[in-house]
């Protein structure tokens, strides 16, 4: 097997097993939980 | 041209010594019996050795030069031992040289080892005349080769050692080559004849380990016929990743979620004043997983409303806060009616484990008038006293209210976007390596580029 094709095929499975993992923890690191309240004082419309 | 059913019935030719008549330097005949011409390697004299009585064909009186393979070298190649006697320096005119050694086996002929200083081809001349598929193409069995060189002629610069034919420092042929991965095909005529010879590219070990010369580094540009490190891998990677992504597809149904659950619907106070409800408990059975809470304001309409939510394990008291906001503003202006953000707020909260848990909702309706941009507060009932106040959408009359969802579930669209980008990134990577490689390696054809290597070449660049 090509050497390229090896490491991307590990990589691959790098990448499901993170995948599989953020599923099993569903974790993610754009959830919103957890963040300060951060919209604060700025309301209103902003395309004008 | 050497048929090679001919050659095996042949003996095994001899190592014969000559006296050069111009230098007197002993000449090896290595190939004695086939070999036409030699060339001094003392002094670069071609002799004629056809008959007994070596005939001195051209004086030279310049020494050899250190060959990288000094003839009488004997190497054994893809399982065929080979012994290089013949050397020629060519070139276009002057410029762009390289090298020939000619080799003999006297079961297999002859065969070129050639090499302009990035890498090593064994050449094979052909017996065969390949055919044209189309302008661009030249066939050779099953194989296509695409224009690379146009005609030019080749000139010999420098020969030393044994050939099979007359050859001498000067000799010009017209030369034209096509190209395919790991493969040249190469066309040289003169008045009299036009040959044919199909070059393999050989791998950067199979020289030092055959002739011991020194292993070359990768070059660049890259050579005619080196084919693409990438296109080795490319093809299958992406195969590959249409695979993982049929299984990540595979993986999220099987992760599934639950569905809506309707918490509940909760007015909003018109005085601006901040509430709470807490609804529970929520039994969340999953070892992990992410709640999504998704409000919805009807009547919201130039205004917003704050929504803090907190999640409360019953048995551990661990808390989980999250933020969310409902904004939603119209109004006309010169260019008409416009209308901005959305009456809905949907959160998503991460890695919550399992167990029963209490969420606590505060919430705050709030008033946007023009100006009032910078606090939550202002534009609300609270602020205009004892005089009647425009309340906007938190009117009574409106019965504003807040409507709240949840659901739960494994993953985030985001893990999914996120392994999409990495399982892509090296492809992408790849990719654009492989057109540098395809551009690097036509620039110095003198066609047009095709394939890859013409993305991003305009029609202008072709003419």
């Amino acid at each position: 097997m090509n050497t390229r094709l090896f490491l991307y095929a590990l990589w691959c499975l790098g990448v499901v097993a993170l995948f599989v993992l953020s599923g099993i923890f569903a974790w993610s690191p754009f959830a919103e939980g957890g963040r300060a309240r951060s919209h604060v004082g700025i309301y209103g419309p902003t395309h004008k | 041209m050497q048929p090679e059913a001919e050659i095996q019935t042949l003996p095994a030719p001899a190592v014969k010594a000559l006296t050069c008549p111009s230098c007197g330097g002993t000449v090896e005949l290595r190939a004695a019996g086939y070999t036409v011409n030699v060339a001094c390697q003392y002094c670069g004299s071609i002799l004629d050795v056809t008959n007994p009585q070596v005939k001195l064909l051209a004086e030279y009186h310049h020494a050899a030069t250190n060959l990288e393979i000094p003839l009488g070298t004997r190497g054994t190649l893809r399982g065929i031992e080979w012994e290089a006697i013949g050397y020629m320096q060519r070139s276009v005119a002057g410029s762009w040289s390289w090298e020939e050694y000619l080799l003999f086996n006297p079961y297999h002929g002859y065969r070129w080892l050639i090499t302009d200083g990035r890498g090593w081809s064994l050449g094979e001349q052909l017996t065969v005349t390949p055919g044209y598929d189309d302008y661009e193409t030249m066939r050779l069995g099953p194989q296509a080769f695409k224009r690379f060189y146009e005609d030019s002629e080749a000139q010999v610069d420098y020969v030393f050692g044994e050939f099979y034919w007359r050859v001498r420092v000067g000799e010009k042929v017209t030369g034209a080559d096509w190209v395919r991965p790991g493969v040249m095909l190469s066309r040289e005529k003169n008045a009299h004849e036009v040959s044919w010879t199909r070059a393999v590219l050989l791998g950067p070990d199979e020289m030092p380990k055959a002739f011991g010369v020194a292993k070359k580094g990768r070059a660049w540009p890259p050579m005619p016929h080196e084919p693409s490190p990438q296109s080795a891998w490319l093809g299958t990677g992406f195969k590959l990743f249409l695979g993982i992504l049929l299984l990540l597809t595979v993986l999220i149904l099987g992760f599934g979620g639950t569905s809506w659950t309707d918490a509940g619907n909760f007015p909003v106070a018109p005085d601006g004043s901040e509430r709470t409800v807490t609804l529970g408990p929520i039994h969340f059975g999953r070892f992990y997983q992410r709640v999504e809470i998704r409000a919805a304001v009807p009547k919201l309409e130039n205004g917003w409303v704050d929504l803090d939510y907190t999640l409360v394990n019953r048995k551990t008291q661990q808390v989980y806060e999250a933020y969310g906001a409902a904004e939603r503003y119209s109004g006309s202006d010169s260019d008409g009616a416009w209308t901005e953000g959305s009456r809905g707020s949907s959160i998503s909260v991460a890695s919550i484990p399992a167990g029963d848990y209490d969420l606590v909702i505060d919430y705050k309706g709030n008033r946007w008038t023009s100006g009032s941009m910078y606090s939550s507060s202002y534009g609300t009932a609270a602020t205009y006293g004892s005089q009647t106040p425009d309340l906007g959408w938190l009117s009574a009359e409106n019965s504003p209210e807040v409507s709240v969802e949840v659901r739960t579930g494994a993953l985030f669209a985001s893990s999914f976007w996120i392994a999409l980008i990495l399982l892509g990134l090296p492809l992408l990577i790849g990719f654009i390596r492989h057109v540098q490689f395809e551009k690097a390696r036509q620039d110095e054809s003198d066609f047009a580029p095709i394939g890859f290597a013409a993305l991003g070449e305009s029609e202008d660049d072709d003419e």
